[in-house]
């Protein structure tokens, strides 16, 4: 038989009858749910006078948790709004499990669950941002203070985390940045010989890569290479190191997480990227040789000349100077989110993208600030 | 054994720890309040209470993780969430942490572990530490497995390899976070004993946070419980004292181990 119920008055009392067979498999397909049940009796506790609310079933075939659950909607609500419930008509089995969830009142505590409008997600953030600027004041503090404490000598640090920086931001990640390097290199001798041909200053082309390679796009290139590979990793490590208590087992020996863990990548990371960096810049000049050469048809010894003719010193300093602060702010928003991760898996999921997307956002922001002030001093 | 370091604890009075009105709280929900009581030196001290009502919280401010709300925790003469940080790692130096489960260093093999805390804090040469290590390890009987990686033994072996590290400087006080959570009744009460024989070998003064009635009752000699209703602790003293004269509660938690069932689950 099909389901179906049944709502009726009997003075002070809600009856609720509901017959037929409610299981959920023969609910499947057939379209029927107990949302009308739970909507007609709710509707019709709003009625005047009502003191009792009484369930039964007597032509009952067959039910599970379903019809239950929509009993028990009903039941809580009546019991809210102060009503006596009476459950003993039902079958066996169904009364006690309606009398076991009753049993204990909803917690005071239970949220209610809305959807943010865009303003109030919008005014959450700007209330935030205070609280976020502390914390990064914070953070920068603490490494500022076991940065002296290590120039002092009395900081001591994971040295395996140092080489393991070393190692991770150096041979490891030489292959990466010689193939992206070599083809930005081929990238902007292409672009740029499409223009300078126009003018017949083909040869150009070599000081161009290499002037650009050298004070700007090696230093990016790398610092966005690094973010994505050493940065992300150093929130993973740090976030999991969180999730599983490894971080409050250093502090509960008295050990600076911020000494032993941020300290030895930072310094790792302010080391190696130039390094890396003029490893990059070299690939990226083969780049444009390759370009030059094979297909412009200038001579190796005049690609070799042109290059140096227009190279200063002064923009391999600026360009190192570009990957000095790069390591730093990698090393520092990975550090960051690692150190500042939620307890759980999803936190540490969300420290990583954060660590990658700051570093790259501070990278940009970065290369700007660096351009201008010596756009300004005339280097 | 590396050199004993002059007590902690000044002698006349045999307080090693002691809570002087402390209120736990996340952020501006307080979970516990106005806990005092006093740890006595050799004391295997029990903090029991159902679940959720903040054991752990608590444990964290007493080993220095947490800044308590309100009060302080005295360490022998000193007020520890008064002093500076460098005097607090100093304190915290001197105590060690079993943490529930385990918080061994991944990256490092259960010997490295164990060493750590050796290569930071004493001038040890490499073959002294490596066998220190190797010692604390036997002592919990893991004789054998000092060049395996956390990941590589089981939990219960997680548990006894944490219990090695935190023994590693020789300390006055060790916590424990829930021990025996985790663990067959079996392995379970062969930590107890461990801790039993540490106790009376070492003369450490042990803290645990537990709510097995079974180790309550096979080791604790003190205790505090809290109660996660009224927010703070309803009864203390030595547990099979609580379980003939203590409140309703605790003798139902003790007799039935209904905070196990009860609360906030």
């Amino acid at each position: 038989m099909q389901a179906s119920f049944d709502i009726r008055r009997e003075q002070a009392a809600l009856v609720i009858t509901a017959s037929g067979s409610w299981e959920r498999a023969s609910l499947s397909g057939s379209g029927v749910s107990a949302a009308p049940l739970m909507d007609a009796s709710l509707a019709a506790l709003e009625g005047p006078g009502l003191a009792e609310v009484r369930f039964c079933a007597p032509a009952l075939e067959s039910w599970d948790s379903l019809l239950l659950a929509a009993f028990n909607a009903v039941a809580r609500e009546a019991a809210r709004r102060g009503l006596a419930v009476d459950a003993r008509a039902l079958p066996d089995g169904m009364a006690p499990m309606l009398d076991m969830a009753l049993a204990v009142p909803p917690s005071d505590q239970a949220r209610t669950q809305h959807d943010e409008s865009f303003l109030e997600s919008l005014g959450g953030k700007v209330l935030a941002l205070p609280g976020i600027s502390r914390d990064v004041l914070e953070f920068l503090g603490e490494v500022t203070q076991s940065l002296l404490r290590f120039a002092r000598g009395r900081a001591s640090f994971s040295r395996r985390d140092l080489w393991n920086v070393f190692r991770e931001c150096g041979v490891d990640a030489l292959p990466i940045v010689t193939l992206t390097s070599l083809l930005l290199g081929l990238i902007l001798a292409f672009v740029s010989s499409m223009q300078l041909k126009l003018f017949g200053a083909e040869i150009y082309v070599a000081s161009l890569v290499g002037v650009s390679m050298v004070r700007v796009m090696g230093p990016v290139l790398t610092g966005i290479v690094l973010a994505g590979r050493t940065g992300a990793s150093f929130a993973a490590v740090i976030g999991s190191m969180q999730v599983n208590e490894e971080v409050d087992a250093l502090t509960g020996f008295g050990i600076s997480p911020m000494d032993f863990l941020v300290l030895p990548r930072l310094l790792g990371l302010a080391v190696m990227t130039p390094l890396l960096t003029l490893y990059s810049n070299i690939a990226g000049i083969a780049g444009g040789f390759l370009v030059g050469v094979l297909m412009l048809g200038i001579t190796p010894a005049a690609y070799v000349a042109n290059t140096l003719s227009l190279m200063q010193m002064s923009y391999v300093w600026i360009g190192l100077l570009h990957a000095f602060v790069f390591g730093i702010l990698i090393a520092l928003c990975g550090c960051y989110q690692g150190i500042r991760s939620g307890r759980n898996a999803s936190a540490v999921g969300r420290a990583t993208t954060s660590a990658v997307v700051n570093s790259i956002v501070g990278i940009i922001v970065a290369t700007s600030v660096i351009t201008i002030i010596f756009t300004v001093v005339d280097l | 054994m590396i050199r004993r370091q002059s007590p902690l604890i000044s002698e006349p009075s045999q307080a090693a720890v002691r809570a002087d009105g402390v209120t736990v709280a996340y952020g501006s929900r307080v979970i516990q309040s106005g806990l005092s009581f006093t740890i006595q030196k050799g004391d295997i001290f029990v903090i029991m209470g159902g679940s959720g009502c903040g054991k752990s919280s608590l444990l964290r401010v007493l080993m220095g993780l947490t800044p308590p709300a309100k009060g302080t925790v005295w360490y022998g003469e000193k007020d520890f969430w008064g002093a500076p940080a460098a005097e607090r790692e100093a304190v915290m130096r001197r105590t060690g942490v079993m943490f529930q489960s385990g918080a061994l260093w991944t990256s490092r093999t259960l010997a490295e572990n164990v060493a750590l805390p050796l290569e930071y804090y004493t001038d040890l040469s490499p073959r002294d530490i490596r066998e220190l290590a190797s010692l604390k390890l036997s002592l919990v009987g893991l004789a054998g497995f000092e060049d395996f990686y956390p990941s590589e033994i089981s939990g219960g072996m997680k548990k006894r390899a944490g219990l090695a590290r935190a023994l590693a400087l020789d300390p006055d006080v060790v916590y424990f976070d829930e021990p025996s959570a985790g663990l067959d009744p079996v392995s379970a009460a062969r930590l107890d004993e461990l801790i039993l024989q540490l106790r009376d070998t070492l003369g450490m003064t042990v803290v645990v946070v537990t709510h097995e009635l079974a180790s309550i009752f096979a080791i604790a000699n003190n205790s505090v419980f809290l109660d996660a209703k009224t927010k703070t602790m309803i009864a203390s003293g030595d547990p099979h004292e609580l379980l003939l004269h203590g409140p309703d509660d605790v003798v139902e938690f003790l007799t039935r181990g209904k905070g196990r069932d009860s609360g906030d689950i």
